[in-house]
């Protein structure tokens, strides 16, 4: 293990921090890689293989949920109905009239592999298309970083994870193909597949993060569905058991858990020169470091350049994009296995583009979403999709486990205004700083964007057969997002920006921020963590 | 990724950390926290027979014995729910407001009612607003009870999902 004095400290160890330090290793460069939250087992702590797997969806320990706040939402208009969320069991899952955070609202984890540890591990690119949202639409801002750049590192890190896709690339070119063929389809999604084809719409495997065969030291995946509760068997290529395993084996990489950053520290000529932290036990060490990389999401990261009081200027925690999203739950008539396979093993990039809806900017992409729904055990059947009581429930349970199926759709977020990142001005965290507080408004396009997705749904489960829905929920009523960005934006002007296209921050020379809050945009419903690891990597690469 | 959405909630859902805090230690969920409910008279002390009884009743009527299955008060699912209900004032208040309104309906004894009367109690209890402690009860014992019942492998006969996804894995999903 390595010990100070470090060549760069690394501030948060998921998706992106995982890869920065990774690839500082292999640089030769001595990395201290802390995060807040635990470390997780995965053999021990996730407990699919218990009888009472389906009571948390992801076992979170002790410190692995940051907390934050909400700013009131929205009023929600009464002629937008059908963008409610309802199920058949419950009736309207938000009773109010106002838009709420619903359970824990931002969904993330954090500890070593960050919220990796519960991603379905869909391996997106970036579509080129959504990469030009100012220049083409006059809305968001304009990556200062082409496809054609992270091309390469897409490919390489689709080498190291093991990722397994289509031969078809559609429009993101490819130099090589996908690591390993795709993954067999599951039987729901097979079903799926013949209403995309009724409606001439492309279905496809998705590019997974999940081993077909064994690879690296890791066992092929047994088509369990569980990888939103942590994967027990190191399959699914989330961060610890990729990024992090080759970090350690290095010998260049020390890794330190429940370490949380608490100041900044700034030297001569504008750079940073050390941090605080403070351990499990509140004990404060101060950490020399001549590269600080942040790397906690698009809420943590500008609360802690907020807390810094004007460090990254005047755009630090404007332009939040969140999750823009929609399922719809239908009962397919049939026994399907359908909590079986892996996760979004489908879908269709038909609409992703940013002009692919009429009348509406940006793109949606839709995939098999039974096991994201968490719609796979009794207890989900029983509370969410079977109504009533008594004998009969019973048996109506018999024949809906397994034969349900859905259909997701996650759609681009474009910036408003009113959409931010700031500090709460009463609430505190265990060490007496504000905590973060999230602003989300749904606006009009927003709302048009949401409609076209929620039709697309409910279309391809009609077209497929399923008539009768069991459940759909959105981002209209209720502000749930897994997937966060912008909050620092990557851009070449200082003025409209936070950090450069090489992730360093205008005006300090060596503080980058290597994370989803740098995106310019979102993508039109892309998974983020491989363009966060592809900028990751060559952030790095520039580093001097 | 998409996330499932959490039990009902409405727009007196707690928003602010300490607040989200509380909820997450109520072991009924967030569901408790609504105002009316708080605001409900605590009363004098219930009879924790009948209460106990009504509710065993209450769970059974829910999952009753079938020719597959155990009911719910076989799995130790009203015992459970009762203990974990002890101590949380809100939570025993609304435990005693949704027994109360159930015996209320069937002559004073939900639990010697006939299966039919029982049955009856229950559409209307169901079709009661979300903001009434009955309709909050219903729907949050109803959870509660599935979530309880539907955890023990004893529940799971005669369901295509009949073990844990681990360690086999669901390979006839993909074949």
């Amino acid at each position: 293990m390595a010990e100070g004095p470090y060549d760069a400290v690394v501030v948060g160890a998921g998706a992106g921090g995982a890869a920065t330090a990774w690839r500082m290793t292999e640089r030769g460069w001595k990395v201290l890689l802390l995060d807040a939250g635990p470390a997780f087992d995965p053999e021990r702590d996730y407990g699919l293989d218990r009888n009472d797997w389906e009571k948390q969806r992801f076992r979170h320990k002790p410190g692995s949920e940051g907390e934050v706040t909400f700013a009131p939402m929205q009023a929600l208009d009464p002629q937008l109905a059908d963008l409610r969320s309802w199920s058949l069991a419950q009736g309207r899952t938000n009773r109010g009239d106002r838009r709420v955070a619903t359970g824990a609202g931002y969904h993330h984890v954090r500890g070593i592999g960050g919220s990796t540890l519960h991603f379905v591990g869909e391996a997106h690119r970036m579509n080129p298309a959504a990469m030009k949202m100012k220049s083409r639409f006059g809305v968001a801002a304009d990556w200062p970083v082409s496809y054609t750049e992270l091309e390469p590192l897409y490919l390489e890190i689709e080498r190291l994870l093991g990722v397994a896709g289509p031969a078809e690339a559609g429009d993101r070119w490819r130099s090589a193909p996908y690591p390993f063929a795709a993954h067999p389809l599951s039987r729901a999604s097979r079903r799926l597949a013949r209403g995309a084809a009724a409606l001439k719409i492309g279905w496809q495997p998705n590019p997974r993060a999940a081993l077909p065969v064994a690879f690296d030291g890791r066992p092929p995946c047994n088509y369990c569905g569980g990888c939103t509760h942590g994967c027990p068997r190191r399959d699914k290529g989330s961060a610890d058991v990729t990024f992090i395993a080759k970090a350690r084996a290095s010998g260049r990489c020390e890794i330190r858990a429940e370490h949380t950053l608490l100041r900044i520290l700034g030297g001569a000529g504008g750079r940073i020169e050390a941090i605080e932290v403070a351990d499990a036990a509140k004990r404060v060490q101060r950490i020399a470091t001549p590269r600080l990389v942040l790397a906690c999401g698009a809420v943590e990261t500008p609360r802690a350049l907020l807390l810094q009081r004007g460090l990254g200027g005047p755009q630090v925690g404007r332009n939040f994009l969140e999750s823009v999203a929609w399922t719809s739950i239908a009962d397919a008539g049939e026994p399907l296995l359908s909590f079986g396979g892996l996760p979004a093993d489908a879908i269709s990039w038909d609409r992703n583009r940013p002009d692919a809806i009429p009348g509406v900017i940006g793109g949606f992409r839709l995939s098999a979403a039974i096991h994201e729904a968490d719609m796979t055990g009794a207890i989900a059947h029983a509370q969410r999709a079977v109504p009533g009581w008594g004998r009969a429930h019973k048996e109506k349970m018999r024949r809906a486990v397994g034969s349900l199926i859905a259909v997701g759709a996650v759609g681009e977020s474009l910036p408003h205004e009113g959409s931010m990142i700031d500090l709460d001005p009463k609430e505190t965290d265990e060490f007496g700083r504000p905590l973060a507080r999230i602003h989300s408004v749904v606006d009009a396009m927003n709302v048009k964007r949401l409609r076209a997705m929620a039709a697309a749904a409910r279309g391809l489960l009609r077209a497929s057969g399923a008539v009768t829905l069991v459940e759909e929920y959105g981002t209209y009523d209720s502000f749930s997002s897994a997937h966060v960005f912008g909050s620092c934006r990557m851009g070449v002007d200082p003025r409209s920006s936070v950090v450069d296209a090489s992730l360093r921050m205008h005006g300090v020379p060596n503080l980058w921020i290597c994370d989803a809050s740098v995106f310019p945009s979102s993508g039109g419903g892309e998974a983020p963590s491989l363009t966060i690891q592809a900028l990751s990597l060559r952030a790095v690469d520039r580093m001097t | 990724m998409k996330f499932p959405p959490p039990a009902p909630t409405d727009d007196d859902a707690p928003q602010s950390a300490e607040r989200r805090r509380a909820a997450r230690r109520i072991a009924l969920g967030v569901a408790l926290a609504c105002t009316d409910l708080q605001a409900l008279a605590a009363g004098g002390p219930a009879d924790g027979e009948r209460i106990a009884r009504t509710f065993t009743a209450f769970c059974d009527t829910l999952v009753p014995a079938d020719a597959l299955t155990p009911s719910a008060s076989a799995l130790g699912v009203p015992k459970a729910i009762l203990g974990d209900v002890q101590g949380n004032p809100l939570a025993e208040r609304l435990l005693v407001a949704g027994c109360d309104w159930l015996d209320g309906e069937c002559g004073g004894d939900f639990a010697a009612a006939p299966e039919s009367v029982r049955h009856s109690a229950l559409e209307r209890m169901q079709a009661m607003p979300w903001e009434s402690p009955p309709g909050r009860f219903f729907l949050v014992m109803r959870n509660t009870v599935m979530a309880d019942y539907y955890v023990q492998p004893l529940s799971w006969r005669g369901l295509a999902l009949d073990r844990p996804p681990q360690p086999l894995g669901f390979f006839d999903a993909v074949r």
